[in-house]
């Protein structure tokens, strides 16, 4: 890119001919107020907050929405810059309630902030706090709620929803001082499209949009904040946590400037107090943690070889490495709910290709020309994979290319229909791997500017084996990307640290020949893919079971030993998702994190020496097994946490009761 | 190193020596004041009323139609009835605070979405009663009485809650809510004792 000198401040600097003033003045740390400027949004220029002084058109200029071009000079501030601002201020104030006291933004409020900075203002115009309150409009939400006395008409929650989230939710009702925002349909929850996103209340720089959950609980400086990884899915979102040290209690979960977060996080931050096992359970009466620990071990130790041992792929490394050093030491089995999904398709991938699978980037998918989605709707299973299919913009600019073509390759096309893609229907899962195999005469041009996007969730044993080779052999032909995505968040770090693992159905089957007696679960993921029937069965036939779960409620109940562990919230650790391996970081201390359990079981199980151990060759044998029981994944589920959040079940059953009524 | 600096002791004349002139001279005022009347109180017998802006006890104005107009735009979030405190669980006064920590101010969300209240403690064992509190409340809430008498024999009586703040502050306003606002209702009475202030 061409560049250009401009002077900022007295100051020489060098910039690509296609940077705005405020780009450039940003590389020099200067400070300049905006409101309706995003580097991920459009540039819209409608606050003219951010004036600034081009000294060769003798006159300011704003800096977000203006280039810059060779011999530029420009002050970001001085008198007349001063000045201006604060009247753009004082125009903002002649329709603001400043009912800061009650106003949820009140700590983080753009408007509160520069007000206080170019302050004091006087009023233009001689209204009083009561000729202030104008229209309301009622979004008719359990979630959202918009103030139109404090909105500063900034837009960006519109131009969030069109060009982050796509679901093109809001619009602006009215125009000029009377606008209103306002989502398409009412009531928002159930009927409109909104994915419950929460980037809207994020960005709005004043408190116009609130969300109600977090709505007069508590004051935004109260409270700390966490920059984290979100662990719902496998899209590992950077998010901030904030949360009470003292209560220990997290108040919501919100965005970064990334602008990346979904219903998952937004609405699933309250997954953290309700239902949790804290200490142990034994056949279902409450005992202290550390005698479930030690009832544990001895079962381990009575049996070792005669026990298996289901790792979660939520769990993050450190707590596998445990998890595979406790199965080292005493000879039992390990496997995996990864074994009937994730597995098979990249064995089945790696088979065909020759070589190591690896993910594309998001600046693949951000740079490529088409996008062809198979399987299970990606915009439900990640819905923050599905914001980068659409036009992105960085630094205010849009990311060529333009328009990306999108294709659909399944049954039914949900939260992805807010993209219009190219529907190729496939409506069994035999239909689908046909499909597949002919995806190069059914969509023209796959080349190395495709991604290819498969979750797999759509996919089960044999199955998945074989869309895994299909999806091989279009990347030996066409060189496209493929992005094989699991929806666990570090199923991929449990696929490379797992050596020696059985095929889960092989468990099952040894349990009901009686091979195996003793059943240990870390993470509830079973209940997801096996039908109820069958795993009550399993647990009828085996002689002890237990599980390490955050949870009271699910299978704390049906196994004999329960013992309580950590959400991703309470643990320090890394994990291996789509953005690789990251660090994550614990805002809640006072749950005991799982890798510490493991640690203890570790401690006080026997080593049983390597003869003892009866070594077998696993022979790996993708078959498909009746009992698999396929989950419909929705905008609201996030494996086993999801039900456990208010929030994410009060929004599916407002879904689901419309949806019924038709 | 420590510098000491010698101050020269006054050179005194023989007449001054001997009659201790200086002495007299100091026990003049006292002498003077042992023949005036007593000003000071004797306190518990006797009681005085403080000015209206002293700095005692704090108590919480209630909803009682004369607030201010900020408090108008604020209500419509609020679930406040008549006559009870009218605080709106801003934290100012809690940010204003040197102390922070001794205020204890919980609000909660209402199933109707509206904002009450639930809790307003102080503890006044920490407090500097600075009334920098008062001074940051946007609705005129908190306010500091002309209460003084707040020791107790146990801690715990030294932690002031909303219900017995709003009556206090009913009961201040009801007692001296028309007295003009001065810093001694009978400001000419201690010109007398003690002069008036003479700007340059
Ligand atoms: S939007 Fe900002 S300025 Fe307006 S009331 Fe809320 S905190 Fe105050
Ligand atoms: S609601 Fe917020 S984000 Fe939307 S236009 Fe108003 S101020 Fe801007
Ligand atoms: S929550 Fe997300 S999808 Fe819903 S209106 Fe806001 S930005 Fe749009
Ligand atoms: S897409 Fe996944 S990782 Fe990202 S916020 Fe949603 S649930 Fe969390
Ligand atoms: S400043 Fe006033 S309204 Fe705000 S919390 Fe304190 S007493 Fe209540
Ligand atoms: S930030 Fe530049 S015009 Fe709004």
């Amino acid at each position: 890119m061409e560049k250009v000198k401009i002077t900022i401040d007295g100051v020489q600097i060098e910039v690509p001919k296609n940077y705005t003033v405020l780009e450039a003045a940003k590389l020099l740390n200067k400070v300049i107020p905006t409101f309706c400027y995003h580097e991920k949004l459009p540039i819209f220029g409608g606050c003219r907050m951010c004036l600034v002084y081009d000294k060769k058109w003798n006159d300011t200029i704003i800096a977000c929405g203006t280039y810059v071009y060779d011999g530029m000079e420009i002050e970001t501030m001085n008198d007349r810059v001063f000045d201006d601002r604060k009247f753009i201020l004082e125009m903002l104030f002649t329709r603001h309630p400043l009912d800061c006291p009650t106003c949820d933004k009140a700590g983080e409020c753009d408007l509160q902030n520069w007000g206080t900075y170019y302050g004091p203002q006087i009023n233009v115009l001689p209204l009083t706090p009561y000729d202030k309150i104008r229209e309301e409009e009622d979004w008719q939400s359990k979630y959202f709620e918009f103030v139109s006395n404090r909105c500063v008409l900034c837009l960006k929650c519109v131009s969030v929803c069109e060009h982050v989230v796509g679901a093109n939710t809001l619009f602006q009702e009215e125009r000029g001082f009377e606008i209103l925002i306002s989502p398409d349909k009412k009531p928002m929850d159930s009927e409109s499209s909104c994915e419950m996103c929460g980037l809207c209340v994020d960005v709005c720089p004043v408190g116009a949009i609130l969300f109600k959950p977090f709505e007069h609980w508590t004051r935004a400086w109260l409270l700390k904040e966490k920059v984290t990884y979100c662990g719902m899915c496998s899209m590992q979102c950077p998010v901030a946590i904030d949360y009470d040290d003292k209560k220990q209690k997290i108040y919501r979960i919100r965005s970064t400037a990334d602008l990346m977060v979904c219903s998952g996080a937004y609405l699933g931050y309250d997954i953290f107090e309700k239902n949790r096992l804290k200490e142990g359970l034994h056949n279902n009466t409450q005992i202290p943690k550390i005698s479930a620990i030690q009832k544990l071990s001895k079962v381990i130790n009575e049996n070792p070889l005669k026990t298996a041992l289901i790792l979660s792929p939520y769990c993050t490394n450190e707590s596998i490495e445990n998890a595979l050093a406790l199965a080292e030491k005493t000879g039992m089995k390990v496997s995996s709910t990864i074994t009937l999904d994730l597995i098979p398709a990249i064995t089945g991938f790696e088979e065909e290709t020759g070589s190591e699978y690896v993910l594309p980037s998001e600046n693949d998918i951000k740079r490529s020309k088409k996008i062809i989605v198979i399987g299970d709707d990606i915009a439900n299973t990640q819905p923050v994979l599905s914001y980068i299919f659409k036009d992105n913009y960085e630094l205010g600019q849009i990311v060529p290319p333009k328009d990306k073509e999108i294709y659909f390759v399944g049954k039914e096309i949900d939260t992805l229909e807010k993209y219009s893609p190219t529907h190729i229907s496939a409506e069994t899962e035999d239909d689908l791997l046909e499909k597949v195999e002919n995806l190069e005469n059914l969509i023209p041009e796959i080349d190395e500017d495709t991604v290819i996007v498969y979750s797999t969730s759509t996919l089960k044993g044999e199955n998945a084996y074989k869309i895994g080779k299909l999806l091989g052999k279009i990347k030996n032909s066409t060189k496209a990307e493929t992005l094989i995505i699991p929806v666990e968040r570090n199923a991929y770090g449990l696929m490379n640290r797992m050596e020696k693992f059985y095929y889960l159905p092989d468990i099952f089957e040894k349990i009901e020949k009686g091979e195996i007696e003793n059943l240990i679960l870390i993470g509830e993921d079973i209940s997801l893919h096996f039908t109820e029937d069958k795993l009550n069965e399993i647990f009828l036939k085996l002689k002890n079971s237990a599980v390490i779960t955050p949870f009271n409620d699910g299978l704390a109940l049906s196994t004999n030993i329960a013992i309580g562990s950590s959400l991703w919230a309470e643990e320090d650790g890394t994990v291996e998702g789509f953005r690789g391996l990251k660090q994550i970081r614990k805002a809640l201390k006072n749950v005991e994190e799982e890798k510490d359990i493991l640690k203890k079981i570790i401690d006080s199980v026997k080593l049983i020496p390597e003869a003892l151990k009866n070594e077998e060759d696993i022979a790996l044998n993708f078959y498909n097994y009746p009992h698999f029981e396929k989950q419909e994944i929705k905008l609201w589920d996030f494996g086993y946490f999801s039900t456990r959040s208010d929030n994410l079940m009060n929004w599916k059953m407002q879904k689901t009761i419309k949806s019924e009524e038709f | 190193m420590v510098k000491v600096r010698y101050v020269e002791r006054p050179t005194l004349s023989t007449v001054e020596k001997i009659f201790f002139i200086d002495f007299v001279y100091g026990l003049k005022t006292t002498i003077r004041n042992f023949f005036r009347k007593t000003i000071t109180t004797i306190y518990p017998k006797e009681k005085l009323v403080p000015p209206k802006r002293f700095r005692g006890t704090h108590a919480h104005r209630a909803k009682d139609g004369n607030e201010p107009p900020s408090f108008v735009v604020l209500a419509k979030f609020m679930e406040i009835h008549d006559y009870e405190s009218r605080c709106v669980a801003c934290y100012m006064c809690q940010q204003a605070c040197p102390m922070p920590t001794l205020f204890k101010i919980e609000a909660e969300q209402l199933p109707n979405g509206k904002k009450r209240v639930t809790t307003f403690d102080m503890n006044l064992l920490n407090c500097l009663y600075c009334g920098l509190c008062v001074d940051a409340c946007p609705v005129d809430c908190i306010i500091m009485t002309d209460e003084f008498e707040n020791a107790g024999e146990r801690r715990n009586q030294c932690v002031i809650h909303k219900d017995d703040m709003t009556e206090r502050g009913i009961s201040f306003d009801r007692r001296r809510g028309n007295e003009p606002d001065r810093i001694w209702i009978d400001d000419k009475a201690r010109e007398k004792l003690w002069g008036q202030i003479e700007w340059t």
